[in-house]
């Protein structure tokens, strides 16, 4: 005889099946909404995007929480398998830095982390990632720093050079992008990485590849800088040339429209054009009505030994902002790609 | 001549939505809704479909099963597989990933981002 579930277990199924009928709810309500069978009138349309925007909001309500291990599993079993700790590959747990803004976001990614055997420590600006003089600072005892590329103050690229001093090994640091779409409390969208101006031709080569775009199609690329600032010395509009893009220099103000009109493949942001870079020109790259988001690629000096440094996150996309799950899953595949 | 995408997936309403989106934009789809009947159907297939979109959770054999015996077979080294995923657990993520699959979704999703990371696999 099984026993009956527990609260928890309870909660959990609650929410496994409130998120399969919400796919359909969602789903449902994009298909109207984008006319695939008619044009809606006005009315019709305000009332489905009521819909989608409930329904999302309800997704983030329910995406943090227990989870059923397999929803098939009898009580008993499924109470074995929520007691064990997902593996972590040594005894000591794993200390984690979270630097990112404090709020419902951080807590659900807290709790990913902590089922996973993590210990973390949330804190809410850089200057708490402290410097290892004194063996106090978070970064002292923790494994890995995880650093929302939001929460840098002006100018990011400098403020990120700081950071990457503060920590012991630079190659624990791993970043996050996080902007706000307007619509959920989950944003994490932004930014896809930063690129040394000194990078070799072929870690350019590398950088439009992990953004899926061909250079074989020519792509077209503009860098924008702040207004009035000076596109560069040319090093790496040259090796943009060399690799076959078109290219072509702009203002970040009112970047997303420039991209919209010039039907332009990648945004290349100067360091002075990414500290002056509003946030909802960033939000229209990355979440356009249809089609993927455009890379944006942060252009500045990185401490880091390295001519490349990707963002975690960046890949998700449209129109719906990334969830804690996800997240947490793409940080866990950058501490160790080859899992657990 | 059109691409095919295997829709593995229990749940008919969310398989009936995403296959007429995906044949809307041109995929030529096949839906199965067993995770033993999807092995079977791809193992006597002459050719393999062009991409996978497969749910984790399955009667038969699930999602991560699969990928499993993909793993030991050449003949899928090459086959695109997104994966949807109706439990909130990034652990499915990683393992998901470390198993052969390319790309994730997690439910309630949107099927016109299933079908733009399709077409970017596709590419």
């Amino acid at each position: 005889m099984t026993r009956p579930p527990t609260p928890i277990e309870t909660e959990a199924g609650v929410r496994f099946e409130l998120r399969r009928r919400l796919a359909v709810v969602y789903a449902s309500a994009e298909f109207l909404f984008e006319d695939l069978e008619g044009e809606l009138t006005h009315e019709q349309r305000e009332a489905v995007e009521a819909i989608i925007s409930a329904s999302s909001e309800l997704s983030a309500l329910v995406a943090h929480g227990p989870e059923p291990t397999d929803p098939t599993l009898t009580a008993d079993e499924y109470a074995s398998a929520t007691t064990s700790t997902p593996a972590v590959s040594d005894s000591t747990p794993f200390a984690i830095v979270l630097a990112i803004e404090p709020g419902p976001f951080a807590t659900a990614l807290t709790e990913q982390f902590e089922r996973s055997g993590y210990d973390v420590d949330i804190v809410s600006d850089i200057y708490a990632i402290d410097s290892s003089d004194d063996d106090s600072g978070a970064a002292d005892t923790a494994r890995y720093v995880v650093l929302d590329v939001g929460i840098l103050p002006d100018p990011p690229t400098e403020s990120l050079n700081t950071v990457s001093e503060r920590v012991k090994d630079p190659s624990s640091l791993i970043l996050v992008s996080t902007i706000d779409d307007r619509t959920l409390p989950t944003p994490f969208m932004g930014i896809s990485g930063f690129l040394s101006p000194r990078a070799t031709r072929e870690t350019v080569a590398t950088v439009f590849e992990t953004q899926h775009v061909d250079l074989a199609d020519s792509p077209r690329v503009v860098v924008a800088t702040a207004p009035g600032e000076d596109p560069g010395d040319g090093a790496l509009l040259e090796r943009l040339e060399s690799l076959g893009c078109i290219v072509e220099t702009a203002s970040v103000t009112g970047i997303d429209e420039y991209a919209a009109l010039h039907d332009i493949d990648c945004v290349f942001l100067s360091e002075a054009g990414l500290a002056v870079l509003d946030e909802s020109d960033l939000v229209a790259l990355r979440t356009p009505a249809s089609g993927p988001p455009l890379p944006v690629v942060a252009v500045g000096r990185t401490a880091m030994d390295t001519e490349w440094v990707p963002v975690c996150g960046y890949q998700q996309f449209t129109r719906r902002s990334l969830s804690a799950v996800e997240l947490a899953g793409e940080i866990r595949l950058a501490i160790d790609p080859e899992g657990p | 001549m059109s691409q095919e995408v295997l829709v593995v997936e229990d749940d008919e309403q969310i398989s009936e939505i995403l296959s007429y989106r995906l044949e809307i934009e041109g995929y030529d789809v096949t839906a199965i809704g067993d995770g033993d009947d999807c092995w079977e159907y791809l193992e006597s297939a002459d050719e393999l479909p062009d991409a996978l979109l497969l749910d984790i959770m399955l009667p038969g054999v699930n999602g991560f099963g699969l990928l499993r015996r993909f793993e030991k077979d050449d003949r899928y080294d090459d086959l695109p597989i997104i994966l949807i995923s109706g439990r909130g657990l990034e652990d499915d993520v990683v393992e998901g990933f470390t198993l052969g699959a390319d790309d994730y979704v997690v439910k309630p999703f949107s099927p016109s981002e299933v079908v733009v990371r399709l077409d970017r696999l596709l590419q």
